[in-house]
């Protein structure tokens, strides 16, 4: 049980990291962004390319979030320069297919083949907690990820550029009156939600090995966990991913069958906008603007 | 029933030419059939409604699973198993919709994702139902104990698209078509209209997975056998390709898309496992080149044609006029020509009318009204009353709460406290209130400030919107224009061009209206308002941005409407042009911070000294300001 529940947490703790990169993406673009699990994969491979030339771990971690920065950039320059002036719903289509290109173009360089990769900083360790048996890479991704949120979260609270953002997400002609270079924050909120998110590729590859569908199969947990945040703060979505991490690895280990953990996660999101539309941790509901 | 003829005709000629083809290429293009249904579907949703759906792939799935499925296992018919997978599919599209579509349009996006994965699941492990991983052979489909051939499943296939495609454009061009696009433009004033964007919007995706799940069944057949790696996610990317490559909310281009799309690999032998990737490279390079896909270059290179050739264009445009005639005609001539129809006849200062002061005359009363947006008291104890048949001016300094009144009336704030009572019974208060949707009804329309016009739509389908509860036809009856739906849509018709020929309006009433001028779009709303023929009409800011004859032609044509109105017209005037408030309205009422100051004839307001001293005043001291 204790086993069950800190594996949870840990998945949920990477499930936490996308949607975090989700909620910035959309409160800053307004778009949902359906190349985001690319973001996973993406760091997946940096760390897989960083292993490979025997880097250290703090050099491990700089690949990871280069590619984050330049990943993110290539987003912003594609949605704000090239799609200049085109709908919401064009812009979405636009993240679906630079999601399948980015798969594609992984394929065509790395192959199908799942390459299986050690945990970062610690490398194979086990943990015995109690009688229960836990590898100390989930100590890992749950620290990593908390750590992070709370990093994340400070930077908006407490300064400038930090506020910055938040304010070009609230409203953007706002913004711009008071002198914020909206472009600028755009493309931090683009970079940010790369980083982060990339840095659960980093999490997520010792765990399920890298391989160029990887972020697309978590990409909808992504999503229910930022549902449940209420799609609107930081922490909120790291809470939802928690929440969504723990209740799929009870509900699964009840009915047995990782398969059904996509089924689950519908059920979830169907069940959450029924009840609770706002999210579990949200505070209001969002409309059509 | 015509247009349901026409699809059927449409229908029959795409099943006769199919079968010209030779065996292979009947297949592929049956195929190409096949996927212009689903194309059509995703358009109706993502043209019309603004809306994105990935789960086209998977209620394609319902239906073919649906029809394999129960006639194997529980020996259905092929005549019951059909339908029963379409209605299944529209089923579960509406109860998706009505779930997802409360909310932001993207939560739709990521409802349809998870429902595409779920299904995957579900056919994975549904055991004997879905046959698992590999799938299941498609049944002998008999037809009253004939046999159903590959090569007739093909003719099938050609005749579901050449239908579809009619009874879609058909479907656009009636009156929940004209709806979706008012709504995707603005949700507000559709709904001032009568248009409740939640029940349309889930119409609209209960549409696309009928149209989906019915290509479905035919696709069943067609392969001969279904499985789970026929409706995944890349599948839902290859379609999402369709409607792009071939242009969003064009039939034309939901004909285009697939069949360009699905011939090129054909010919591009080899594209093997680079074809997603050719997919999604051709997909966003045309978003960003052409974001109106082969439709939107089609109509492009037709109206540069109709430039070229003479027959096609207009006199004023050929190079033989000189400029200086071309310019004087086009803005000063045809202008001018059209404010004088609106003036028709002299201006002159009306008498006031007698207006009495018993409650059973009057129209409007605000009683003690107070709106709240945050912290900030917008209204407060507002009190005025308006006399039915009057034309009753607002006026007050920028932030006196005219059109915050306004919204208090129309369902658009909420009352903190006090109440709004029309004909003497309440209409709005804190307690009870009566929604945007159903202003139409209780005889209530308004104007904006800034004129909505949707831009895609004609003057006359602009003025149209008005009537939209006042005229009958649903998705299946307004698609198949039968008798009773089109004798209303004839007389809606005649008397949104004669609204249109009351307010003076001289453009086109069959062209688009975007590119219209101000002038003329607030003209088209102004009909839009007055074709359903309100008790009470609100005008908020009629005359703002256009010149000053053209203000007065607008005031005096409000005038001239309420003397010929059959039932007595009330018009209550938000106005910021002072002086034409009082020179034509019956009463006055002055507004400053939230509050009315007074309400009388418009002599007594301009003399009255808080009038002049807050609001006349203040423009003095800001004149002697600029001054000094």
């Amino acid at each position: 049980m204790v086993g069950l529940i800190v594996g949870g947490l840990a998945n949920g703790a990477i499930y936490g990291l996308l949607a975090i990169g989700v909620v910035l993406v959309i409160r800053a673009t307004g778009v949902v962004n359906f190349a985001q699990g690319e973001f996973i994969t993406l760091g997946g491979f940096a760390y897989l390319i960083s292993i490979s030339i025997h880097a250290n771990p703090l050099l491990q971690l700089a690949f990871v979030l280069v590619a984050g920065v330049a990943a993110g950039l290539v987003f912003f320059v594609t949605t704000e320069y090239l799609l200049k002036g085109a709908d919401h719903l064009r812009i979405l289509i636009a993240t679906l297919a630079l999601s399948i290109i980015v798969i594609n173009a992984l394929r065509l360089i790395f192959t199908d083949v799942s390459q299986p990769t050690p945990p970062w900083l610690f490398g194979e360790r086990a943990v015995n907690l109690g009688g229960n048996v836990v590898s100390s890479n989930t100590f890992v991704i749950l620290v990593t990820g908390l750590t992070a949120t709370a990093g994340l979260y400070a930077w908006f609270q407490f300064t400038d550029i930090g506020r910055a953002v938040r304010a070009v997400a609230e409203n953007r002609q706002f913004a711009a009156l008071s002198g914020i270079n909206v472009r600028w924050m755009l493309a931090i909120s683009w970079i940010a939600g790369a980083v982060f998110t990339g840095l659960a590729g980093l999490l997520l590859a010792p765990v399920v090995s890298v391989y160029p569908t990887m972020g697309q199969t978590v990409l909808f947990k992504g999503f229910v966990a930022a549902s449940l945040g209420g799609f609107d703060s930081i922490p909120g979505a790291m809470l939802g991913g928690l929440t969504l991490g723990v209740a799929e690895s009870l509900l699964t280990a009840q009915v047995g069958g990782g398969d059904l953990k996509d089924a689950l996660s519908f059920a979830i999101l169907l069940l959450l906008l029924l009840v609770r539309p706002s999210g579990l941790f949200g505070r209001r509901v969002l409309r059509r603007a | 029933m015509r247009r349901l003829s026409i699809a059927l005709l449409a229908a029959a000629i795409a099943a006769a030419v199919s079968t010209q083809f030779p065996p292979y290429q009947q297949y592929a293009t049956a195929r190409i059939g096949v996927l212009i249904v689903v194309a059509l579907g995703m358009n109706v949703l993502a043209g019309n409604a603004g809306l994105l759906s990935l789960a086209s792939p998977t209620f394609m799935g319902l239906g073919a699973y649906g029809v394999v499925t129960s006639m194997t296992l529980w020996n259905l018919p092929l005549l019951v198993a059909a339908p029963a997978a379409v209605a299944l599919a529209w089923g579960i599209g509406w109860l998706l919709g009505t779930i997802s579509l409360r909310l932001s349009g993207f939560y739709l996006g990521i409802v349809t994702l998870g429902f595409l994965l779920a299904f995957q699941v579900v056919l994975q492990r549904g055991g004997k139902i879905t046959s698992g991983y590999y799938g299941a052979t498609a049944p002998q489909a008999t037809f009253f104990n004939y046999d159903i051939a590959p090569e007739t499943w093909a003719m099938i296939a050609f005749a579901l698209a050449a239908g579809a495609s009619v009874l879609v454009w058909s479907l656009t061009r009636s009156r929940i078509g004209r709806a979706w696009r008012a709504m995707k433009y603005n949700e507000l004033a559709a709904e001032f209209c009568g248009i409740r964007p939640l029940y349309l919007k889930t119409s609209a995706f209960a549409v696309s997975a009928a149209l989906a799940a019915a290509a479905g069944v035919v696709y069943a057949f067609l392969q001969g056998a279904v499985s789970p790696q026929q409706f995944g996610i890349n599948n839902s990317i290859d379609q999402l390709t369709y409607i792009i490559v071939g242009g969003i909310g064009s039939v034309l281009g939901s004909i285009l898309g697939p069949a360009v799309l699905e011939t090129a690999p054909e010919l591009l032998r080899g594209l093997g496992e680079k074809r997603q990737l050719f997919f999604a490279v051709t997909l966003l390079f045309v978003l960003v080149v052409a974001p109106k896909g082969l439709s939107g270059l089609t109509s492009s290179s037709w109206a540069w044609l109709r430039r070229r050739l003479p027959a096609f264009s207009d006199p004023l445009e050929s190079p033989r006029v000189p400029r200086l005639v071309r310019r004087l005609f086009r803005d000063e001539i045809a202008p001018a020509a059209a404010s004088l129809a609106t003036v028709s006849g002299p201006i002159r200062r009306p008498d006031p009318r007698p207006v009495s002061t018993t409650g059973t005359m009057e129209e409007l009363t605000f009683d003690h009204v107070r709106v709240v947006y945050g912290g900030l008291v917008a209204i407060d104890q507002l009190t005025f009353s308006v006399a039915r048949g009057s034309l009753h001016g607002l006026i007050g300094p920028n932030g006196a709460g005219k059109t915050t009144a306004i919204n208090a009336l129309t369902g658009v704030a909420r009352l903190a406290h006090g109440w709004i009572r029309v004909e003497g019974t309440e209409f709005q208060s804190p307690q009870h209130g009566v929604a945007r949707t159903a202003m139409v009804g209780r005889g209530i329309a308004r104007t904006f400030q800034t004129p909505v016009a949707v831009p895609d739509l004609s003057a006359l389908e602009n003025t149209l919107l008005g009537l939209h509860t006042l005229i009958r036809g649903g998705v299946v009856t307004g698609t198949l224009d039968i008798r009773r739906v089109r004798q209303d849509d004839r007389r809606a018709r005649e008397r949104a061009r004669e609204t249109l020929a009351r307010v003076g309006f001289m453009g086109d009433v069959e062209a688009p209206v975007a590119g219209f001028a101000l002038g003329e779009l607030r003209k088209i709303e102004l009909a839009r308002a007055l074709v359903s023929r309100p008790r009470l009409l609100l005008l908020d800011e009629p005359t703002s941005g256009l010149e000053s004859h053209a203000a007065m032609a607008t005031i005096n044509g409000l005038r001239r409407l309420q003397e010929t109105a059959e039932e007595p017209l009330t018009i209550l005037l938000v106005e910021h042009n002072v002086p034409l408030v009082f020179a034509f309205s019956d009463r006055v009422t002055a507004m400053d911070r939230g509050t009315a100051i007074i309400t009388g004839l418009p002599d007594e307001v301009r003399r009255d000294p808080e009038v002049r001293r807050s609001y006349l005043g203040s423009e003095m001291i800001e004149v002697g300001a600029a001054r000094a």
